[in-house]
């Protein structure tokens, strides 16, 4: 029987499955002390100079011994091997004294030869390591060592925040690099199984602090698992003590059963934006882009989205509402008396009439008569965008606006947005893992291939560009802190003026803690939970 | 093997059903109410809202109609290159026959899903929902075809060496009247091919919604319904999510039920 | 070759990578009924699709001459082949009901054959049929002819299938194993048919078949075919003279003495033959 035979292949496909899940969802045996969660994927490399992705990143700040630390909670750069720092008045000298009777993992001296080691290997050209850019010229730096607890960085132009610069700098023994099995931080790379685990260890030479014996866990394992389901699943058995980062459906799911086990620390540092393709070379219509460049069909498009709705629906109400390119939780650059354009269909029927549009029937047509219709690009695989582009598609509906909703696979999405530039509306999200806004001169500059509405401009395009263009120089050359403020506060207006970007969200930062794991102080910067990893254990450690 | 009437007749009435559904006065596909969504079975919603606050039943009756309109013409067309390649390559010269099955072989070996994810990345993006839904169909048919060819092709090699054949032409009858007569015996061959893609291609569409291919937004799909099943947070609102999947599993059946064996 | 030749056999036939027929030569007078008797396997039905030309469809090759009326088959072309098929020689299938077209009506399947050789219309084909029909003794109604050849019985579907190698009143009709499908009483029935058929018309047979009963009951001469080739070649009355040993192995597995057989042949003829030899 043929109806058998389906039945049958339907059956074992799902016996199948059920089957692999539960092979699958059997992590490996946590040791005594050890603390365990996961990573999205395999670390590129355990090279603390190398690093360029977010895993690698993570073993490196669990692993490295940094001259200073930039406290993510407190969003200040803290000494940590270096006892004291100083800047010299033109920013051009940075000082470390280094604390006395430092010692790598390995229970070798760590001096100040180590120390100018590791800074010039990481600014070495063959190195290529991604951190060297910040020096702006990495080359022209020179690192002196005058004695064995001082080290002296001449930078030959002033860096906007170098302090933060050395927290990803690990200081490993001169000429014995590692790749994390000899560090000066809390941790060290013990075991890497591909695809299933890192295994990290304490370092049993770690003595910054002054006292206790940290770290409190002998050991930190880091599940490589990217599937979010299994993962819940995993922490609901305990098997791991945290998850950074839960999807907001999941944080329902958990907060359901245990209210206690998961915290919504708001909005994150990272938008959720959409924006018209502005580039003169884009192979669309001439009229499109005549309306993408009208500062009245962006302001439009920006009043008759519901912020408050894509936040309520597309994230459970784990996120919050954008207007600005800086996060509330940045409180140091936030700018708090920004005008921005608010929800108001009514506003933006208004504005369109004044940019020339005009309704007929139900259907938006330009002042030559071009039906308004224009499609929304966004990645597939991430639900929360693809309903906040449905959701917009029906607010734009409201004005006439005919949107198509497509989603892309990534490379093809950014094949479109970097080479062909052949879209109309993109919707993406941000991650700033860094609050300072000189971190987003790339974005901002007009000339940077990062600038998405209109890529390598070879001169500003608009004056309100060039403005910005000019106040981002400003803010990452002048002396005075409130000279930047300034400066970063006028380009969120202009930003919030002409709508370049259409901020959208904030989405909030979701964690799930286990209620056994002691000594968590979340931050909403990166890592969340393990940024004080020193200090976390389970219960019932000392 | 010919067509069960009485089940036919049940998806015939299920069909009626849901384009009442969805042509009722009020009724949309796409209409969002914002505070409504997940909510309950009610007068108003028989079958709830969707985590946008739109009518699952009108979704679902449209996801349904789409999914069978489309699979049944993808169908038709993939049977009828079938039919085309397969008797070409059967009666054809030997080297027609080997090069065509050489050219299904290769097309079966391609990786389809990434074919279909550069044809998605190559359309042009204001192709309207309705034109990508008919574009997938029509690709799935475009690729569906090799594996109806084979079964075809071995169907004609079969009918080549027939009794009846050979006895024709000891009748001396001319090669064109004993290829107007084969025509008539393709039918109980092609007749299952026909109907054995149709549920292939529903599910297949099933299949690309759910990786976020297919049809778009707000056009309603079987596949982009499925999506909701993925993970356990989302079955925890509302029991209505299986709804979809329940009426996929009963479609199928039907459909594999409508084409029965005589004897 | 005498005028009374019909047809003068000299082939050799085989498949690709294995000789089938080695060597294969007989004649056959006009209006005379030759068996061609053999084990299965001996190469029977690879001869009848030689004769015919109709080796190539299966992948075989044939050479050697199939001389019929002083014309060898085996020289012309596929076209002219296609004239003499149906027309001058005509073939009764081994299984009756895979021969015809389960697609097509009974009435479909003579008008194709009737306009594969005749211009003339559908009147003079009704009017043949009429005749053939009654001849073979099938009805000749338009609802049996309408009907699909699965709607009929395996001895109506023989009765069809030998009409429709008449129609065209070919001189030779090459039977293949024709009652081998069929039970005892319709095999007799078919013998029998056949039998009155040569008489009335004087259609040379040449009646291939292992049933070596039936072969007893029906021929004038009988040729054994033994691995390809042909062993011996007699009249049946001097077949109890057979010399060569495959010949004798068949003739031991009749149910019943030779003798026995011979006199019931002579005797039991039915009732028509009677009356055609009185013609």
């Amino acid at each position: 029987m043929r109806l058998f035979r389906w039945l049958l292949i339907c059956v074992s496909l799902i016996l199948a499955v059920i089957l692999a899940d539960l092979c699958r969802a059997q992590a490996a045996p946590r040791k005594p002390g050890e603390l365990v969660w996961t990573i999205g994927y395999d670390p590129k490399t355990f090279d603390p100079a190398k690093v360029d992705d977010q895993e690698s990143e993570l073993v490196r700040y669990l692993t490295a011994g940094v001259l200073l630390r930039f406290n993510r909670l407190s969003q200040k750069v803290e000494p940590r091997l270096a006892e004291s720092w100083g800047l010299s008045s033109d920013g051009r000298t940075v000082t470390f004294k280094l604390r006395p009777g430092l010692e790598f993992s390995d229970g070798s001296n760590l001096t100040a030869n180590d120390v100018a080691w590791s800074i010039r290997r990481v600014l070495l050209k063959d190195t290529g390591a991604p951190v060297a850019e910040e020096f702006v010229s990495p080359g022209e730096v020179t690192v002196d060592s005058p004695d064995a607890g001082t080290v002296i960085v001449h930078l030959p132009k002033r860096v906007i925040g170098i302090g933060k610069v050395f927290d990803e700098i690990a200081i490993e023994p001169a000429d014995r690099p590692s790749e994390g099995r000899v560090t000066a931080g809390p941790f060290v790379v013990a075991e890497y199984r591909r695809s299933q685990f890192v295994r990290l260890r304490a370092n049993p030479h770690y003595a910054v602090a002054d006292g206790a014996a940290l770290p409190y866990a002998s050991g930190i394992r880091l599940d490589v698992l990217e599937n979010p389901e299994q993962e819940v699943r995993l922490f609901e058995r305990g098997q791991y003590d945290f998850i950074a980062g839960i999807p907001p459906d999941y944080f329902e799911l958990l907060k359901q059963k245990d209210p206690a086990s998961v915290r919504d620390l708001g909005p994150s540092l990272n938008t959720e934006q959409m924006w018209f393709n502005q580039a003169p070379s884009a192979p669309i219509p001439a009229w499109e882009k005549s309306w993408f460049q009208s500062r009245g069909f962006r302001l439009a498009v920006s009043q008759a989205i519901h912020r408050a709705d894509l936040a309520r629906i597309a994230y459970l109400g784990h996120a919050t509402p954008a207007y600005d390119f800086i996060s509330p939780a940045n409180e140091e650059w936030y700018d708090h008396q920004i005008s921005a354009p608010h929800t108001d269909v009514a506003a933006a029927k208004a504005t369109l009439a004044r940019a020339g549009f005009r309704v007929n029937g139900v259907a938006l047509q330009d002042s030559a008569g071009h039906l308004v219709k224009f499609s929304i690009l966004t990645n597939s695989g991430n639900a929360a965008r693809m309903k906040m582009a449905t959701l917009i598609q029906q607010d734009l509906g409201a004005l006439g606006m005919q949107v198509n909703v497509v989603a892309l696979d990534f490379p093809a999405l950014i094949e479109r947005l970097m080479h062909t530039q052949d879209y109309e509306a993109c919707l993406l999200g941000l991650e700033n893992v860094d609050p300072d806004p000189n971190a987003m001169m790339n974005i901002w500059l007009s000339s940077s291939p990062n600038h998405q509405w209109d890529p390598s401009e070879k001169a500003p395009a608009t004056s309100w560009e060039a403005e910005i263009d000019r106040a981002m120089d400003r803010q990452a050359t002048t002396m005075s802190h409130a000279e930047r403020k300034e400066a970063v506060d006028r380009v969120q207006q202009i930003v919030a003026d002409e709508q370049p970007f259409i901020y959208l969200v904030y989405p909030n930062v979701l964690l799930a803690v286990s209620p056994h794991l002691k000594g968590v102080e979340p931050a909403v910067l990166e890592p969340t939970i393990a940024w004080n990893v020193e200090d976390l254990r389970l219960d019932g450690q000392r | 093997m010919k067509i069960n009437r009485s089940i036919a007749a049940l998806l015939f009435g299920l069909a009626l059903i849901a384009s009442a559904v969805v042509l009722a006065p009020g009724a949309s596909y796409s209409r969002q109410e914002r505070d409504a969504t997940f909510a309950a079975a009610s007068r108003q919603h028989m079958a709830g809202t969707d985590e946008l606050g739109r009518d699952r039943l009108v979704r679902v009756s449209a996801a349904f109609l789409l999914s069978l309109a489309g699979a049944i013409m993808a169908s038709a067309l993939t049977t009828a290159a079938a039919a085309g390649v397969g008797t070409l390559a059967a009666f054809g010269p030997a080297s027609v026959g080997w090069l065509a099955m050489l050219v299904c072989d290769v097309f079966l070996a391609l990786p389809w899903l990434f074919l279909l994810m550069m044809v998605r990345s190559a359309l042009p993006l204001t192709t309207s929902p309705a034109n990508s839904a008919a574009i997938t169909f029509l690709v799935l048919a475009a690729l569906g075809w090799p594996a109806c060819a084979r079964a075809v092709y071995r169907g004609a090699l079969h009918l080549k060496s027939a009794e009846w054949m050979l006895h024709a032409r000891a009748s001396g009858l001319r090669s064109a009247q004993i290829v107007r007569h084969a025509i008539p015996n393709f039918f109980p061959l092609l007749l299952p091919q026909f109907l054995v893609c149709i549920p292939a291609f529903v599910i297949a569409e099933a299949n690309l919604g759910a990786l976020g291919l297919g049809v778009g937004e707000p056009l309603p799909s079987w596949g982009g319904m499925l999506l909701e099943l993925d993970n356990s947070a989302m079955l925890m609102q509302t029991r209505w999510v299986y709804f979809p999947v329940a009426l996929l599993i009963v479609v199928l059946l039907l459909l594999d039920a409508i084409a029965v064996e005589v004897e | 070759m005498s005028d009374e030749t019909l047809l003068r056999v000299n082939l050799e036939a085989a498949y690709p990578g294995k000789s089938i027929l080695r060597d294969v030569r007989f004649e056959l007078q006009r209006g005379e009924i030759l068996g061609l008797a053999g084990t299965s396997g001996a190469g029977k039905s690879t001869l009848v699709l030689s004769l015919l030309g109709l080796l190539p469809w299966r992948g075989g090759r044939v050479s050697g001459e199939v001389e019929l009326d002083g014309e060898n088959l085996l020289a012309l072309n596929e076209r002219r082949l296609r004239e003499l098929r149906g027309c001058k020689v005509a073939l009764i299938p081994q299984s009756p009901m895979t021969a015809l077209n389960s697609a097509i009506s009974l009435q479909s399947h003579f008008v194709e054959a009737w306009k594969a050789h005749e211009d003339s219309g559908r009147a003079a084909l009704d009017r043949r049929m009429q005749d053939l029909l009654a001849e073979v003794q099938l009805p000749s109604d338009r609802g049996f002819l309408r009907r699909r050849p699965s709607q009929i019985s395996v001895g109506q579907a023989q009765r069809v299938l030998i009409a429709l190698a008449l129609l065209h009143r070919p001189q030779l009709i090459v039977a293949d194993e024709p009652t081998s499908a069929l039970d005892p009483v319709t095999q007799a029935q078919i013998v029998d048919l056949l039998r009155r058929l040569n008489r009335r018309h004087g259609t040379a047979l040449l009646y291939v078949s292992h049933d070596l009963v039936s072969v007893l009951r029906l021929c004038d001469r009988v040729a054994i075919l033994d691995s390809g080739a042909i062993v011996e070649c007699l009249p049946v009355d001097a077949l109890h003279k057979a010399s060569h040993e495959s010949t004798r192995a068949l003739l031991e597995t009749l149910p019943v003495p030779l003798d026995v057989l011979l006199s019931f042949r002579n005797s039991a003829a039915p009732e028509p033959l009677h009356l055609v030899i009185a013609e």
